[in-house]
């Protein structure tokens, strides 16, 4: 095999001297998320996979004699490479964005909906019909804790029919009042407590 | 038969005032018996008792006339510096699974935890007309997963964002349409209402594209119809800890105690140098299967498939194959061999714990920079608070030389803090020699240094020394390397311990004459055998880090003095999941 053939791997070894390749210098930077700073400036590598970054650089930019002096130090997680190994890390080891090495941890939703009573068909078709003219997504049980499909709308699911009577939750007091922090006052718009209509 | 002759070798060393002298005792079980010993011939006498024709002084050199403290350095490791720290190192946990067999299939123990609910704050972009609305994508800032139940229609949102000109705006909205647009991401269509804000117009942008928002409340009589739930947040987790079981074991023979007795009477050169009393072999045992339980403590590694998916094929630990439970029946006596009795995990360490949330910090032998170290300080403080622990005091553990120069770049900080209008520092160290030359001692024997910071406000960082970081950079030093070993340590040992789930001693004693004779016609014909004594303890532990986000290691940076100059973008780790603002400049 031509040795220029050879997969570039990580285990690869990593050419020690500079190839100028007439303009340009080649870097390979290890753990590309601690960044290097020239002048206090950040020198911004390429991202590869693994953690790892390359850079291509005029060799009369103002930070390649520091990129050199870094890499003859053995600090910084600079390294220098040729032109060939840039290309082959390049391909070889592509920049995944979604493949964060921490995930942002999430919490997931409760769904906290419960069974409803069954409705006829035709008035169930009818409400769904109503609110995704009204509005779509409201009243969805769907989090992102369930996949509902990338960059599809949140659907308003139709509760399935279920046999009357299934769901009885099992109630200490039949009139059950909210909390109130305070007693209503007559200030209070409706009272606190709904006045019952005059009938007669 | 076995010789004991490296052992018998004394080494020039046995006298030498400034050189170590050490050697390893010899094998009790199964090495030396009687025969061993050699009694003096005839022939030996001569050679034994004179020298050149003349009589010799046998027992000069091997008298001590009285006894000096030890004059070396001892190395210290980290088990001395978990001891100096009085971490509780047989701290016990009741496993569910241990008496069932749980515990054995599935090797690892579980907490519970719970999460915060972080949804204050929501990042939105892709400003973009709707209609006659604005429209927005929104995605959480915090951890909490998108819902389109936390954007009800008609709730109010704040936008906060950059106007024209670096105005910053401040709009309000309510909601009229919200759609999930899965990478968790949420298009909400927003309906505006600034239009009788009090603001000047240029800090009312009615079109941002990029921001943070806020969610209001609604609008809603006690008369309308609305019944619109907001989401509910499962925030509960149950995090393994892996568990193993570890052994050291000690033998006693018989035939050894029968030679060491005669050798302890006869050879006073066994006596002096050969010979390890059994207190002190005990001990020594002891602490260095304390001191390799502290290694593994923090360097341990999973092993293949150890992970909640895959641990139903972790490796099977089997009942010996081998000669233990061989096919006959006459060795093993009806004891089963090659059943496998649960499965193998390697308990996570600590560094491995940490590594596993971000929180090992590889500096590749560069400079360390305070400014950036602050700052993970205040995501500490915000994490360690969360637990309620509200302590402003960070304990920074590192070698005494870092130490020092970390001294050297905090007076350059403070003097950096204290300019006058032509940039000169007018900070004058006239004080006595307390302030920052000597360092104060803690209760647990450390030496520090305490530094009240500018930012975090409120925040005292100590800077605390031991001996183990400093052997470890002698040895890296040694090694090449010594970069490698230069850390700080801010960890919190009040959640870092190991867990004991279990302990065993068991004590066998061999050869017991009656059993032999009863299992095997042959011993009857015998009257004495020599036994042994083997004796095994085992300890059933795992590696307990509560929260890696409360702790922080920072490794291999170089001896230089520390940079106090902020760095843009620098920071420790490079990314963080807290709510960290960038620190002051």
């Amino acid at each position: 095999m031509n040795p220029e053939e050879t997969p570039v791997t990580e285990t690869s070894p990593i050419p020690t001297n500079p190839t100028s390749n007439g303009e340009y210098l080649y870097f390979r930077k290890v753990l590309a998320n601690m960044p290097f700073y020239v002048n206090r400036q950040p020198v911004m590598f390429e991202p590869l996979d693994r953690n790892m970054g390359v850079l291509k650089i005029s060799a009369h930019d103002p930070a390649t004699a520091a990129l050199l002096a870094t890499a003859k130090a053995n600090r910084g997680g600079v390294v220098v490479i040729d032109g060939a190994t840039y290309e082959e890390l390049k391909k070889k080891l592509p920049f995944k964005p979604l493949a964060q090495r921490l995930l942002r941890p999430k919490l997931q939703v409760f769904q906290n909906q419960v069974p409803r009573k069954a409705k006829p068909q035709s008035e169930v078709a009818a409400e769904a019909s109503r609110i995704s003219s009204r509005v779509s997504g409201v009243d969805s049980a769907v989090g992102s804790g369930t996949d509902a499909g990338a960059g599809t709308q949140a659907s308003v699911p139709v509760p399935p029919p279920v046999p009357a009577g299934e769901f009885r939750p099992a109630v200490g007091k039949k009139n059950f009042k909210m909390p109130v922090l305070k007693k209503p006052t007559g200030n209070s718009l409706s009272g606190g407590v709904e006045e019952p209509e005059p009938t007669g | 038969m076995a010789t004991i002759s490296n052992n018998l070798a004394l080494s020039a060393n046995a006298f030498a005032k400034c050189a170590p002298n050490i050697g390893t005792n010899i094998k009790q079980c199964g090495t030396v018996g009687l025969c061993s010993a050699r009694p003096l011939t005839s022939d030996d006498l001569t050679d034994a008792y004179t020298k050149s024709g003349e009589y010799r002084v046998m027992e000069a050199l091997l008298m001590a006339d009285m006894e000096i403290k030890m004059c070396e350095a001892t190395q210290n490791g980290l088990y001395d510096f978990l001891m100096a720290n009085k971490v509780n190192m047989s701290k016990k946990v009741i496993a569910h699974g241990r008496d069932s067999g749980l515990l054995q299939i599935a090797p690892f123990i579980k907490a519970r935890q719970y999460s915060p609910i972080n949804n204050e704050y929501w990042l939105f972009n892709s400003g973009g007309v709707s209609g006659q609305n604005w429209e927005v994508i929104v995605h959480s800032a915090g951890n909490v997963p998108v819902d389109v139940r936390s954007f009800p229609v008609g709730i109010n949102v704040f936008l906060n964002s950059a106007g024209a000109g670096g105005a910053v705006s401040r709009t309000a909205w309510k909601v009229v349409t919200s759609t999930l647009e899965g990478d968790d991401e949420i298009a909400l269509v927003l309906e505006s209402s600034n239009a009788n804000s009090n603001l000047d117009p240029d800090k009312i942008d009615s079109t941002p594209q990029e921001g943070y928002l806020t969610v209001g409340g609604n609008n809603v009589s006690d008369y309308e119809k609305e019944c619109q739930e907001k989401p509910a947040y499962m925030t509960k987790k149950l995090v393994p800890f892996w568990v193993k079981t570890r052994r050291y074991s000690f033998c006693k023979s018989s035939k050894y105690d029968q030679y060491r007795a005669l050798m302890m009477a006869n050879n006073p050169l066994y006596r002096e140098f050969g010979d390890v009393p059994d207190i002190e072999r005990n001990r020594q045992l002891a602490m260095d299967f304390q001191k390799s339980f502290v290694q593994d403590f923090f360097w341990g590694k999973p092993l293949a498939n150890q992970n909640m998916a895959d641990y139903d094929q972790l490796e099977d630990i089997t009942t010996d194959p081998g000669d233990l439970y061989a096919a006959d029946s006459a060795t093993h006596l009806g004891a089963e061999g090659d059943i496998c009795v649960g499965k193998r995990a390697e308990p996570v360490g600590v560094y491995e714990q940490l590594a596993e949330c971000g929180r090992v910090v590889d500096l590749l032998a560069m400079q360390l920079n305070l400014p950036a170290v602050f700052q993970a300080f205040y995501d500490i403080i915000r994490v360690r608070s969360s637990q309620g622990n509200n302590n402003r005091i960070i304990d920074v553990f590192t070698d005494s030389v870092t130490a020092e120069l970390i001294n050297r770049a905090m007076i350059a900080y403070y003097a950096s803090k204290s300019a006058d209008h032509n940039g000169d520092s007018t900070l004058r160290l006239t004080m006595d020699a307390s302030g920052f030359s000597l360092a104060k001692k803690a209760d647990f024997g450390f030496l520090y240094r305490s530094y009240p910071l500018f930012w975090p406000a409120g925040v005292t960082m100590n800077v605390l020394t031991h001996y183990a970081f400093d052997d470890e950079i002698a040895v890296a030093t040694d090694a090449g390397i010594p970069d490698s070993a230069r850390r700080l340590w801010i960890l919190d040992f009040s959640g870092i311990y190991p867990g004991i789930i279990a302990s065993n001693r068991v004590v066998h004693n061999t050869g017991d004459l009656k059993t032999l004779a009863t299992v095997n016609n042959d011993f009857a014909c015998v009257m004495k055998v020599h036994t042994k004594q083997q004796t095994l303890n085992s300890q059933t532990d795992t590696t307990i880090v509560e929260c890696p986000g409360g702790n922080l290691i920072i490794e291999n940076f170089s001896s230089e003095v520390p940079d106090i100059t902020e760095t843009p973008g620098l920071r420790y780790p490079s990314s963080t999941t807290t709510t960290t603002p960038a620190s002051p400049r």
